[in-house]
């Protein structure tokens, strides 16, 4: 079919630009990328490149000659039941909320403006762990774009951690009935809130609402085991 | 029939936005599954790092100028797309996958997979007009990344050292070519 020239142009731009002539947008999100690949992909090559490797290196272990891969397995797997048997019986582990909080931290990127504005206020006081000061912001951020998802949840942890428990509570649980990335998170941190308030009951029911396949799954099960 | 955009579009604004707390939100619900499946199936974590983010750079560049538009929601549609990066990868290398080759490692609908598809097809069809672009004349490739960067086209012509008017047609000529290059080769 034959294209005009405009339509022609639009089609060259559209696939081409970005390859081609990225502007200074295209590249501050490479840019972007680029700085948080070191903080999620921490290189453990050497680790990683040694667990691939090949059948034939070998340790000792008590006279005799494993493959390294079994021995690694095995290992990791002592290690592993050691670790959930710690968790559950700890005597010393009276504070659930606190070691079991998530979401601690926001990342904020550093921006070519003289101002930032009202969410990067947020995100640096909800960094320091200052919520009292980032309460504010959030709801004012939250005022102004309600069905936005990410603010009404990091909001809604202000609130239970600043003593506004049942008003946190209110946005958790809408964003529990949505769909967004943020749904389960929201039924963890439901769950917590509870806990907070030494609520077990309630706390197990909404621990109950999370899926183990989800992020949060497997904590929600080692709680429920702790609060049983 | 209009389109039924799913709420999680504000992901696609906010890669659009370089708002750093979507995009760090993304990395943190995101980068470790790709991580675990990845580094499981004869990868490592570099190898993961860079699926994941040409996988978010690939979702940029269809949002920024082809409208993206999301049916569907992000998280799935986001691994499913860097499930799909790896084992083309993979293929490359000529490693064998270790795992089922199904989309079945996460549950997806329908309509993930069918942004996934576009996204694809997409990313083919730039491809395409990359290769053929690349097989132009050097004037013409001079011409038509001049005019990319959307500057004045007398600025061009100055620099080029050319008249506007033969700028004007050669640039359209040029355009022309490219197009034809490509359709030819049945996009």
């Amino acid at each position: 079919m034959a294209m005009n020239e405009e339509e022609v142009t639009k089609e060259i731009y559209s696939n081409l630009k970005y390859k081609l002539a990225p502007d200074e947008q295209d590249k501050a999100f490479e840019s972007g990328l680029s700085a948080l690949r070191k903080d999620y992909f921490s290189v453990h090559k050497q680790e990683t490149g040694n667990l691939h490797a090949d059948d034939h290196v070998r340790v000792e272990q008590g006279g005799k000659i494993i493959p390294l891969k079994i021995y690694l397995k095995w290992a990791t797997g002592i290690a592993a039941i050691l670790i959930v048997g710690l968790f559950i019986w700890a005597p010393w582990n009276t504070n659930l909320y606190e070691d079991y909080a998530i979401s601690r931290t926001l990342s904020v990127a550093e921006r070519g403006d003289a101002k930032a504005d009202v969410l990067d206020q947020a995100a640096k006081k909800y960094n320091n762990k200052d919520y009292a000061s980032a309460k504010p912001l959030f709801a004012e951020a939250y005022a102004a774009k309600p069905e936005d998802a990410m603010i009404g949840y990091y909001y809604a942890i202000t609130l239970v951690e600043t003593g506004e428990e049942e008003n946190g509570r209110k946005i958790l649980s809408k964003l529990f009935e949505g769909e967004s990335v943020f749904k389960y998170d929201a039924a963890f941190y439901m769950a917590l809130s509870y806990i907070k308030q030494d609520q077990k009951k309630d706390a197990l029911i909404w621990l109950d609402k999370i899926p183990e396949s989800t992020t949060n799954g497997k904590a929600a099960g080692e709680l429920k085991q702790k609060l049983q | 029939m209009p389109k039924n955009i799913h709420a999680d579009q504000s992901y696609i604004i906010g890669l659009l936005n370089n708002d750093s707390m979507v995009i760090n939100d993304i990395y943190k619900r995101c980068a470790g599954k790709i991580k675990s499946y990845i580094v499981f199936n004869n990868g490592t974590e570099d190898d993961a790092a860079d699926i994941f983010q040409e996988a978010l750079v690939d979702i940029y560049n269809q949002a920024k100028y082809k409208s993206l538009e999301l049916t569907c929601p992000f998280e799935p549609f986001l691994l499913l797309i860097c499930k799909r990066k790896w084992l083309n990868e993979l293929k490359k290398r000529s490693v064998l996958q270790v795992t089922k080759s199904e989309d079945d490692v996460y549950d997806v609908g329908e309509d993930t997979f069918a942004m996934a598809e576009q996204l694809e097809d997409e990313n083919k069809k730039s491809a395409l007009f990359l290769a053929m672009f690349e097989q132009l004349g050097d004037r013409c490739k001079e011409i038509i990344t001049w005019s990319l960067k959307g500057e004045a086209q007398e600025k061009v012509a100055e620099a080029l050292g050319v008249t506007y008017g033969y700028l004007r047609k050669k640039k359209s000529e040029c355009m022309a070519s490219l197009m034809k290059m490509v359709q030819d080769k049945n996009y």
